[in-house]
């Protein structure tokens, strides 16, 4: 019996050890300003938060395990001030002049997602770019795939680029809609969001809603559950077809599919099916299970 | 205005929604399906039944339905629950034509419970939300067979609709407006196919829990008079009503880029009277148990000619917890305080009642 004890002793040691090597993972964020060109070949100005000072109108993915303790880096590229803020983790709001930086740390605790975003201005810098997603994965060998929402419109994202000009949110009428700044077909060429699965496979998928747009992610031939909610918390371990999204919702669904085939997509608002107007393209995607 | 329809037999006016489908949880439904459209290419597509490629309906990863063609979809409808079905070529524009309507998965043996063990209702109501925007239904988007696309117009919608219907229309339809008795079971099959997003208000009064979404029961009945619905989502609530008084169902209909109620629909609800003993004379068989509360064994009596196969114990929110073969006494022991649904078993009819376990 006392063997026993003292076994379990060693036990609960090595495993607070295990724990205390957690891995630092820092990440650069630069804010920079430059031009996001739809399916159509259009282009409008664009923010976004990048992994170095060359603008992508991409938000950079930060990707961490729940057992790394992260440390998050911002430079304000831009000319103006700035904001860096993690939605729903405490003392992670701040400022940033233009040229300056600063630093925050996330400490995980289990398989979860967050927005970063600039919140000053809210919701103007957001709507223009700056809204990305922390990805916290339980294990490196998780299959994980990123889906950041989002809606456009042209005529907005001109006006807003202009240093203190306001729009009136009451008129919002978006003609681009994407997944990871991609609309239909070309998100299809994007491995973060085209799912390639096998049957019985267990597959997470990030989902954060940073557009101004409620969004209704409508799955075909399957339920996946929510494995982790960050807004919505009544909605944890819901079953469901339909996800309804409102703005700066993170959710990260579970799926694990049941028979081979190819499976849609896409937003259940059916005109957010949409690119310049032109059906199909905008928030559509199709998953191959083998 | 024009439409575009599915309907249930050759030559039938095509009508917003189309009829509602049910089917019992365990069934296969099978539709014999034909295109008559002229012109367009169409499918049906089976929202929320977990379809595989072949009988999904859609376009992207399957077949459609050129002019005189026809085919079969089928699924086999493993959960109780509310689903749609609906055209899915050229969606945007094909749905907004009116090619919808409801797929009702009663509980196995169409008893009248959520789901089969779930919770039991005495009536039902099924309502289908969406819009119309008549410009789009007098100048059809045209598709571009080329570019095999479709350059929409602005979505403005000038029409609100429950079932296909607004205004009067509503206030009129004995299958929309609430009817009831104090202490009745309620209920309500939500569902969204339009562009804008649902809120339904219920009056407090009537209690609503909202107990399952897209033909899945919720893990916790959730005590809330307000649901949400997005396009393509499912819900049901049910009401159960503690007093006798009328008032009105709030369906606004929200628009999902600004946020901003676009429209509202009341629709009347009336609880009168009290559900009444007539309600239990039904049946020829009738099914018993006691002690209840139990904490040990719970005696299960049945009168009438049934031929018990199976007993099945459910908790609250549907797992089920217990099977065992028949017998006129059950061990409960091992089940843990609160309420469940006992379900009588035979080849012919399924017998509920509930009972209370306490330690
Ligand atoms: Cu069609
Ligand atoms: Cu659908």
């Amino acid at each position: 019996m006392l063997f026993i004890n003292r076994f379990l002793l060693f036990l609960f040691f090595f495993g607070s050890i295990s724990i205390a090597t957690a891995n630092k993972v820092t990440q650069n964020l630069f804010i920079n300003r430059g031009v996001f060109t739809t399916v159509k070949s259009t282009t409008f100005p664009y923010f976004a938060f990048n992994s170095t000072t060359t603008f992508a109108p991409l938000n950079t993915v930060i990707s961490i395990l729940k057992t790394d303790t992260l440390i998050i880096n911002v430079t304000n590229n831009d000319t103006i001030k700035h904001g860096f803020n993690v939605k729903n983790y405490a003392g992670t709001s701040f400022t940033i002049n233009p040229a300056a930086s600063i630093s925050t740390t996330i400490i995980p605790t289990q398989r979860s997602v967050f927005i970063y975003y600039d919140h000053l201005n809210y919701p103007k810098n957001t709507y223009m770019g700056l809204a990305g997603m922390i990805s916290v994965k339980d294990k490196a060998t998780d299959i994980v795939y990123y889906w950041n929402l989002k809606d456009h419109l042209t005529s907005y994202n001109q006006q807003l680029a202009i240093t203190n000009a306001t729009v009136n949110w009451s008129n919002y009428y978006p003609d681009y809609f994407t997944i990871n700044g991609k609309s239909f077909p070309d998100v299809q060429l994007d491995p973060t969001v085209k799912i390639n699965n096998n049957v019985n496979d267990t597959i997470y998928i990030y989902v954060t809603n940073t557009g101004q747009s409620m969004h209704s992610l409508h799955f075909h031939g399957f339920h996946p559950k929510a494995a982790y909610v960050d807004c919505q918390k009544i909605k944890a371990n819901w079953v469901k077809d339909t996800w309804g999204l409102f703005s700066m919702d993170a959710i990260i669904l579970k799926m694990v599919p049941d028979k081979k085939g190819k499976y849609s997509v896409h937003d259940h608002n059916l005109v957010a099916v949409t690119g310049g107007n032109t059906h199909p393209n905008g928030m559509f995607t199709i998953m191959q299970i083998n | 205005m024009p439409v575009f329809g599915i309907t249930n037999s050759l030559g039938a006016a095509a009508k917003i929604p189309a009829k509602i489908l049910y089917c019992n949880e365990g069934d296969s439904l099978v539709l014999n399906a034909k295109s008559i459209s002229q012109k367009d290419h169409h499918t049906i597509h089976l929202h929320g039944t977990d379809a595989d490629t072949r009988n999904d309906g859609d376009p992207a990863t399957s077949f459609w339905l050129i002019h005189q063609q026809d085919t079969t979809y089928s699924f086999r409808a493993k959960y109780a629950g509310t689903y749609i079905y609906h055209c899915h070529v050229d969606d945007v524009v094909h749905v907004q034509m009116g090619m919808y309507g409801l797929i009702v998965v009663r509980a196995a043996g169409a008893v009248k419970t959520a789901w089969t063990g779930g919770p039991a209702y005495d009536k039902d109501y099924k309502w289908l939300m969406s819009e119309v925007d008549s410009v789009w239904h007098y100048h059809i988007p045209p598709h571009d067979t080329i570019a095999d696309t479709t350059h929409i117009p602005k979505y403005i919608p000038n029409y609100f609709l429950i079932n296909g219907e607004c205004g009067a229309e509503i206030t009129n339809d004995d299958s929309i407006k609430i009817k009831g008795a104090q202490g009745e079971k309620i209920l309500m099959r939500l569902a969204n196919i339009g562009f804008l997003t649902n809120r339904v208000i219920f009056p407090s009064w009537l209690n609503a829990q909202i107990i399952d979404s897209d033909g899945r029961p919720l893990p916790n009945a959730i005590i809330n008079d307000t649901c949400y619905i997005l396009p393509g989502e499912r819900y049901s609530i049910m009401l159960l009503s503690n007093t006798q008084a009328t008032a009105n169902v709030t369906v606004d209909y929200i628009d999902m880029n600004t946020g901003n109620t676009t429209f509202s629909n009341l629709v009347p609800v009336n609880i009168n009277g009290m559900i009444g003993i007539k309600e239990l004379g039904k049946k020829s068989n009738r099914l018993s148990v006691f002690p209840n509360p139990a904490s040990q064994s719970l005696n299960v009596v049945i009168t009438g000619n049934m031929k018990p196969d199976y007993i099945e114990v459910y908790d609250y929110i549907g797992k089920k917890v217990l099977s065992t073969p028949y017998s006129n006494e059950i061990d409960i022991t091992k089940l843990t305080e609160g309420l469940y649904i006992l379900n009588v078993i035979s080849e012919k009819e399924i017998m509920h009642c509930k009972f209370i376990k306490q330690n």
